[in-house]
């Protein structure tokens, strides 16, 4: 009977011990933004369509989209997509100019995966007039 | 026989060092996954039983860094409810087959609106052969129950559920999506009145069709108990110590940060034996604990069965 249990201890444990390999993330996710396109000008009223594409090799966690003053960081818009839990995401929102003041602002997209691996996309673009 | 009852008192030490990790990981954040299919204190006398189980687990995370401005160091709270319908079948001599069917109430409080999942859970069946069982014929002071077996978790509960078009987290869904394996070690050695029962459960798990692996399980316990008896009724108070160690899940077989962890848990109950019925109350008192790499904490567990036997 001890044989049979030892047996079936040394099998319990030959199983659990060749289990545990895993390797840690360090592949940050991917933004492909595909508008606005950098440089590009937006009046007073027009429609900043901003849509991108991210993915990630693993999971992506988070998502933050930002449209800031390039001279000073203010903020101006700022949208979070649900994006967790999903392997590729596209982006697809939009703002509306509401300056007459021409001044440059910078689109920027961050997103990070379970891993706190973290990647930036950004795009400067002119508005006002 | 002396030299039998020598090396029984060992397994449970045995039991013990075996399955302790030495390493040390760190839950997905927000609450833990669910359980190991425990079986805790049982009658040991060849009896069918079916019965209900009711289990509370209570969390408070705290969310890690993120990229989100605000989000950090937010707080949600985490209520576990699971009901399960289980029973154990004799279907041969010394082979005991169970079989798990839990629903799970879960909610998740958030600063601004709660989170509920209310859905039937992944089943499991397992099979426990006693390697070793004292007679009742005869005078046996000490009395000893020695069975393991394996089982099975079937996918059935769902594990994409999402809120709000976002998936919900991996700890919050009432499935994991794999097909798990779970082993099971028990020893209660009796003697007169007073007995000791040690467990060792094991959950192997498996990656989901997602590639999403919920860290393994392994959870100990080593309880003493005392059998006090009346004419129609008899009352099983127990107490002992239970230690839980989950690893780290699996995305696509990159460890997940912020997930596994380890608690060490006081543990006192009562069961009650009425004819053919059976009601237990236990709760689980952490004492120590590091979850989700501290961001988890868990509050006590309170547990309640009902098992009608035949």
């Amino acid at each position: 009977m001890l044989k049979k249990i030892t047996a079936g201890l040394v099998l319990i444990i030959s199983i659990f011990s060749c289990h545990h390999h895993s390797s840690e993330d360090v592949n940050a996710p991917e933004i492909n933004i595909l508008s606005p396109v950098e440089a590009s000008q937006f009046n007073n009223g027009d429609t900043l369509f901003i849509k991108a594409n991210i993915s990630d090799d693993t999971d992506l966690h988070e998502a933050l989209i930002q449209i800031k003053r390039s001279s000073d960081q203010f903020i101006i818009f700022s949208h979070v997509p649900e994006v967790h839990g999903y392997v590729t995401y596209d982006i697809d929102t939009f703002w509306i100019v509401q300056t007459s003041v021409t001044q440059n602002v910078r689109v920027e997209i961050i997103t990070s995966d379970h891993f706190n691996n973290i990647d930036t996309g950004t795009v400067e673009v002119i508005i006002g007039n | 026989m002396k030299l039998i009852n020598k090396r029984l008192f060992f397994f449970p030490i045995l039991l013990l060092f075996i399955f302790f990790p030495f390493k040390v990981h760190a839950c997905d954040v927000c609450g833990c996954s669910s359980g190991g299919n425990s079986l805790g204190i049982l009658p040991q006398f060849n009896n069918h039983f079916v019965g209900l189980r009711y289990s509370y687990k209570q969390f408070n995370t705290t969310h890690p860094p993120s990229i989100i401005p605000g989000i950090e160091g937010q707080n949600s709270d985490e209520y576990f409810h699971s009901l399960e319908l289980w029973g154990r079948f004799y279907p041969i001599k010394r082979l005991q087959v169970f079989a798990f069917v839990p629903f799970h109430f879960y909610q998740q409080k958030l600063s601004n609106e709660s989170i509920f999942v209310n859905t039937i859970g992944d089943i499991s069946v397992l099979a426990n052969y006693i390697f070793i069982q004292t007679p009742d014929t005869g005078n046996f002071k000490i009395k000893h129950n020695f069975q393991g077996g394996i089982g099975i978790k079937m996918p059935t509960g769902q594990f994409q559920m999402k809120h709000h078009e976002e998936l919900l987290n991996p700890n919050l869904q009432p499935g994991t999506g794999s097909w798990d394996i779970l082993f099971n070690l028990a020893y209660t050695l009796r003697y007169k009145k007073w007995g000791m029962n040690t467990e060792v459960v094991y959950r192997l798990n498996t990656p989901n069709p997602e590639k999403y692996k919920f860290g393994d399980k392994v959870t100990l316990s080593a309880k003493g108990f005392y059998l006090k008896e009346w004419n129609k009724f008899s009352l099983l108070p127990s107490s002992g110590l239970v230690y839980e160690y989950t690893f780290s899940n699996l995305d696509k077989n990159a460890r997940v940060d912020y997930t596994g962890g380890n608690v060490f848990s006081i543990h006192a109950g009562i069961d009650l034996y009425w004819k053919r019925f059976s009601l237990g109350l236990s709760t689980q008192i952490p004492v120590w604990q590091n979850l989700s790499e501290g961001y988890v904490y868990q509050y006590p567990k309170a547990n309640a069965q009902f098992l009608f036997m035949f």
